[in-house]
């Protein structure tokens, strides 16, 4: 497998956020990772079927659909994840008897099985025995990690009350060589994948972050796991940091929305107002901790 | 249905099941008074019948004879949901299924298949007499039965009647007997018919015929013939297999005096 | 049902008289607690890392009890119990994996085995279980899908393995994990033969004389799961036990090598290190979690055997 040309192992691919982006939902963010991009709609507190009414706190139903085809069981997965990490962090008793629905639409990923040349000859593509790759399991982990980051970001624009912020990213070892935020490619030729998921808030991280979610499969060591955990650790930090100031921009740093545009009085020419724009940053440099 | 297959892992494209060269004929049996597997012809299989291995079922009955092999669980009586509309007699709902393996050639469909649909008719036909369901008024008694190998599915379901009714009992719900079930079948090799036959046996079979009784009370719940058969044939063979249904209610009644003990 | 009659019958109407069972049904985290502040589970299994064995529930294994089944395997975990059976089918292979067969793993949780579940198509927790265990073998690569091949690009085969509970008490993915392990290895491939002429294939059926060919399977994965309740770390939870458990812990290591197949941990925060890299009480909980599930992988393996 080729080392990176575009970045550093240890970089994240070009985040992209944008909220409010459905008229009709309460909630909603678009969060990329390069391109692999996740939109997310957040619809409550809202009425709730009396056959899944919870007395005591809100009903939280979450849908993954994926970016093609209809949704198998390893989109059900997905969906318990996010229940599982999502359910501590809501503060799911200010909305007793009502129902928060969460649904999760991959918008874009690098193309699956065409992404590079192939070939159908059976003698050119005997796997090697000695280094083991992930390839035939479908490459999801930074799919999760958008996943997990824009359900957060549309329960923060649908103004949902939670404990604190929840970032995940993913993590690959390619050929023992540790990369964060692999592409799909690097996704198949890596010997394990990890998605980690850190809460930071007060009592639930700090600003340090609380590692809260780990999904590892592949084959490595204890000290690999940790190790890409630091690396991890870091590197939500660094996009919770890029997260605040895409939000601080667009509501200004009070928390005041910003002022309206006025438009100019009829005999002037016609002004186009200014959109809030799509917030995009460029490569985040990360070094080692 | 789409709906089902999506919430499998589903198989791959073009997927056909294995195809063997053919082998020689399966073998015969030496005279035409004994079987494949040495038994006389009024012989049944031995029967292994054991309870309470679901722990949250009210009843449930594991049973084992050759090579068939089924567990059947039992929940309620519970209440109707409200929705439903009154019923003075307790419903009996029963699903058979049967599990992938069961039957050497994967079997998947989603949702309900034919066969399955009408054993579960037939077993619940078999076992709706042997109830009070005079007691229980708005109530329901699910069963379910699981046929983990099959060794035709004619047999299959004689064992299912005999499983299904021992964990009826083990849950309690009132009855006026024990039901069990046997089979026979009649070949062109054997002058006998053939009780308790497996599916080799079977295979051959001019006429099959399966009964469900109740042999503490003498009365039958359930009688299915198919094929071309004599009536003189046919009483005979059915005496034959209510007296094999004698033996096997003192299996059955075996199993459950076990378990209160 | 039998326990709940008694229970009731039991308790004279008008006292305030709770039996155990009672207790259970309308206070389960009290009921779980008192047990725990002895140092004991509701089962009977000592609590603490030190007490060996007993942490983990009996564990049996019966192979090939299905005739009907190229291979399968009987587990019993406890109370909880599933078979798993294979059955073989033949497909050509994807295009652009010519040299790679199928494995096509599923779980299937009956309304037999619980009140729990309906009748009907696979619950969100049979598709979750079988979305795991689909992980968890291909990760491993316990069966190589090269050696599948009956025919490279042509033919080659594919392995269902299908999962089905016949009784549902916490630690199905262990007990799923390790039935397909037991099933696949025994499984023998019958030998088969690609005709060009036909496009189809024909396999030499399995008998004393063609016993057919047993794949070499790469180290087995063995399944742990924990669950964390009120601070306490519990191997092996019940159902019962696991419904209260506010999260859970899942390690599959490798049998013969030390790497770990798979770690899967979601909900309450579990291992953090310090601001500096020092190692914080999680690191350490995480790997005391490692080296139980190797202790339990060691004690599974021998029962596989």
């Amino acid at each position: 497998m080729a080392p990176r040309t575009d970045r550093s192992p240890t970089a994240l691919r070009p985040l992209a956020l944008s909220q409010s982006l459905l008229a009709r939902a309460d909630g909603s963010t678009k969060f990329s990772f390069g391109n692999v991009s996740v939109m997310a709609s957040i619809t409550g507190p809202t009425e709730v079927r009396i056959r899944e009414e919870l007395v005591d706190k809100a009903t939280l139903e979450i849908n993954v659909r994926p970016l093609r085809g209809l949704a198998g069981p390893s989109h059900k997965a997905a969906e318990t994840l996010l229940t599982s990490l999502l359910a501590p962090l809501i503060l799911l008793h200010l909305y007793p008897r009502s129902l928060l629905q969460l649904t999760l639409q991959t918008l874009s990923s690098s193309s699956t099985a065409f992404s590079t040349a192939f070939s159908t000859s059976p003698s050119s593509l005997t796997p090697s025995p000695s280094t083991v790759t992930l390839q035939s399991l479908p490459p999801s982990s930074a799919e999760s990690a958008a996943r997990i980051n824009a359900s957060m970001l549309a329960l923060v624009d649908a103004g949902v009350a939670c404990k604190g912020m929840l970032v995940a990213v993913a993590v690959a070892f390619v050929e023992g060589e540790l990369r964060l935020d692999p592409t799909q490619r690097e996704e198949e030729m890596a010997t394990s994948r990890h998605v980690f998921a850190f809460s930071f808030g007060v009592d639930v991280g700090g600003t340090e972050g609380e590692c809260v979610g780990v999904d590892s499969v592949g084959q490595f060591e204890v000290d690999e796991l940790f190790e890409a955990q630091s690396l991890a650790q870091t590197a939500t930090q660094a996009i919770l940091a890029f997260i605040r100031k895409s939000i601080e921009t667009r509501y200004g740093a009070t928390g005041a929305p910003p002022p309206a545009a006025v438009k100019p009085a009829p005999a002037m020419k016609e002004e186009k107002m200014e959109l809030p724009e799509e917030e995009s940053e460029g490569d985040e440099s990360m070094d080692d901790a | 249905m789409q709906q089902a297959d999506r919430r499998r892992f589903g198989a791959p494209e073009g997927a056909v099941p294995l195809r063997f060269a053919s082998t020689s004929s399966s073998a015969k049996p030496s005279s035409s008074s004994s079987r494949l597997d040495g038994r006389a012809p009024e012989q049944v299989r031995p029967i292994f019948l054991q309870t309470g291995l679901v722990g949250e079922a009210s009843g449930s009955a594991y049973i084992e004879t050759g090579r068939t092999k089924l567990i059947c669980a039992v929940y309620g009586p519970k209440p109707t949901p409200p929705s439903a509309p009154f019923n003075a007699k307790a419903r009996l709902n029963v699903e058979v299924k049967f599990a992938p393996f069961s039957s050497g050639v994967r079997r998947f469909t989603p949702g309900k298949d034919t066969e399955s649909a009408s054993l579960s008719a037939t077993l619940q036909q078999s076992l709706l007499p042997s109830l009070i369901l005079e007691a229980l008024p708005k109530s329901q008694i699910d069963l379910f039965l699981t046929i983990l190998e099959s060794d035709g599915s004619d047999a299959d379901i004689s064992a299912g009647v005999t499983a299904a009714s021992v964990a009826l009992a083990e849950a309690g719900v009132q009855m006026y007997g024990l039901v069990v079930g046997c089979c026979a079948a009649f070949v062109p090799s054997s002058p006998l018919p053939l009780l308790d036959p497996t599916r080799a046996e079977a295979k051959t079979a001019t006429a099959f015929a399966s009964l469900a009784c109740m042999p503490a009370l003498g009365t039958i719940t359930n009688v299915g013939v198919s094929g071309v058969v004599s009536v003189e044939q046919l009483d005979e063979t059915l005496q034959k297999v209510v007296q094999a249904c004698g033996q096997i209610h003192g299996v059955a009644k075996g199993a459950l005096e076990v378990e209160s003990a | 049902m039998a326990q709940s009659t008694t229970a009731s019958t039991e308790a004279p109407a008008g006292t305030s008289a709770l039996t155990p069972a009672l207790f259970k049904r309308l206070h389960p985290r009290p009921y779980l607690d008192r047990f725990l502040q002895e140092g004991v589970r509701p089962d009977g299994r000592p609590l603490g890392a030190d007490a060996g064995e007993a942490v983990w529930r009996d564990a049996s294994v019966n192979i090939g009890s299905i005739s009907t089944a190229p291979s399968s395997a009987l587990i019993r975990l406890g109370n909880t119990t599933l078979v798993c059976g294979i059955t073989l089918e033949i497909a050509p292979p994807d295009i652009t994996t010519p040299n790679q067969g199928f494995i096509v793993p599923n779980v299937d949780l009956p309304a037999l085995c619980s009140p729990l579940f309906r009748p009907g198509p696979p619950s969100d927790e049979a598709q979750v279980l079988s979305t795991r265990l689909r992980d968890i073998l291909i990760a491993s690569n316990v069966l190589p899908l090269a050696s599948l091949i009956i025919e490279p690009a042509k033919a080659a085969f594919v392995v269902y393995l299908d999962v089905v509970c016949l009784n549902f008490d916490g630690g199905i993915l262990d007990a799923a994990v390790l039935a397909c392990v037991g099933a696949l290895k025994n499984l023998r491939l019958p030998k088969a033969t690609w005709d060009p002429d036909t496009g189809a294939t024909l396999c030499e059926p399995i008998s004393e004389k063609a016993q057919g060919e047993s794949i070499p399977l790469n180290p087995l994965p063995l399944s742990v799961t924990f669950g964390i309740f009120n601070g306490h770390l519990l191997p092996d939870p019940t159902l019962f036990e696991s419904t209260l458990c506010t999260s859970h812990i899942t390690i599959v290591v490798s049998s013969t090598t030390s790497k770990l197949l798979h770690v899967y941990q979601a909900g309450a925060p579990l291992f953090s290190a310090g601001a500096d890299g020092v190692e914080g009480g999680g690191r350490e909980q995480l790997k005391a979690c490692i080296a139980l599930a190797r202790s339990r992988a060691k004690g599974l393996l021998e029962i596989l055997a």
